[in-house]
């Protein structure tokens, strides 16, 4: 009885969770460009209640726009550890699917969901505002069934998310 | 500006390319004294320090470019070094933001710089144990695909 109580409970929790959803505004490539529209009264993603937001410890989504090269990994790996649980990633435009245009460069990374967990990936170079706000809402969807767990595999596969980190970073801590 | 006037205070060949550009090629021992002579010129901006990599002669092409406001000309001052332990004197002095430049000169091409404390530090590579990345012995295909997981592609997309 207890657990279908706690499942009723979280079932509640995430159907408001997905109301209230803010980004950490740190951006790493290119595709910051195409925020700003997003944001401003043309798409105006505030209708779904989605803003940014300045620091990584009240925010709640992780965007990750563009390359991500060695010196940027860093960072971000430290803004995401740093965010409260529930935390989302979303992998922006093709260089963090497989490094796009940057696939071989000597300090790119080619594959994001290696060192952190994604929760959705955003094809293109660019990803129109449209797109970006079609994600939101299909995170929306995943929150609310419960499939958004970046956050727990994280947790989960701590050892497996370190040790590739380890791989390209170099004992860092 | 008298641009011709440059031959006479520049040990080596100055070649007027248009209005308001002027190419100087000198000496490895030279560019000091060419530098600080262009700077008495009125060049007071230094806009870019970087290096081109003619492996087939075996040398570097160190490239200073300056920028002079009072008249609107642009210099660009070139020397040749060798590649086997590429060596160059800082203008640190003269143009304090050749400190960072010169820094990125030793990280990217290997080329040491005599006179800059900061020479060889790590600046933007992190965890870098291999050749300098802009040598065009440096096989970038080759490092990327052994330090970095690829995603694996289907063969077909039906």
């Amino acid at each position: 009885m207890d657990k279908e109580i706690e499942q009723g409970y979280n079932e509640i929790l995430e159907s408001l969770r997905k109301r209230s959803l803010w980004i950490l505004h740190y951006c790493t490539g290119c595709g910051a460009i195409e925020l700003p529209p997003t944001m401003t009264s043309r798409y105006d993603m505030g209708r779904f209640g989605i803003v940014p937001f300045v620091t990584p410890r009240q925010s709640d989504i992780l965007i990750v726009t563009g390359y991500v090269n060695i010196k940027t990994l860093r960072r971000i790996i430290t803004s995401y550890e740093q965010m409260l649980d529930p935390k989302y990633v979303i992998g922006f435009g093709s260089c963090s699917i497989n490094g796009g245009i940057y696939w071989d460069s000597h300090s790119v990374i080619k594959k994001l969901d290696s060192y952190m967990p994604v929760d959705l990936y955003i094809a293109g170079c660019m990803p129109r505002p449209e797109a970006i706000i079609h994600s939101f809402k299909h995170l929306m969807e995943l929150i609310d069934t419960g499939k958004a767990d970046g956050y727990r595999r994280y947790k989960e596969n701590y050892d497996f998310y370190r040790k590739n980190q380890r791989k390209v970073l170099g004992k860092w801590r | 500006m008298e641009i011709e006037r440059l031959n006479q205070v520049i040990r080596g060949t100055v070649e007027v390319k248009r209005k308001q550009r002027v190419d100087i090629i000198v000496d490895n021992a030279d560019i000091v004294s060419a530098l600080h002579s262009l700077k008495l010129f009125g060049f007071n901006q230094l806009t870019l320090v970087t290096a081109v990599d003619w492996i087939e002669e075996q040398q570097f092409e160190v490239v200073y470019v300056l920028y002079s406001n009072a008249q609107k000309v642009v210099a660009i001052v070139k020397a040749r070094i060798p590649r086997e332990n590429p060596e160059i004197e800082t203008i640190e002095d003269l143009y304090p933001n050749a400190n960072k430049y010169e820094v990125e000169l030793t990280e990217m091409f290997g080329i040491k710089v005599r006179g800059n404390p900061d020479s060889g530090k790590p600046f933007l590579l992190e965890n870098w144990h291999d050749l300098p990345p802009m040598r065009k012995d440096f096989d970038s295909i080759k490092y990327a695909t052994e330090h970095y997981e690829a995603r694996h592609r289907k063969e077909n997309n039906d």
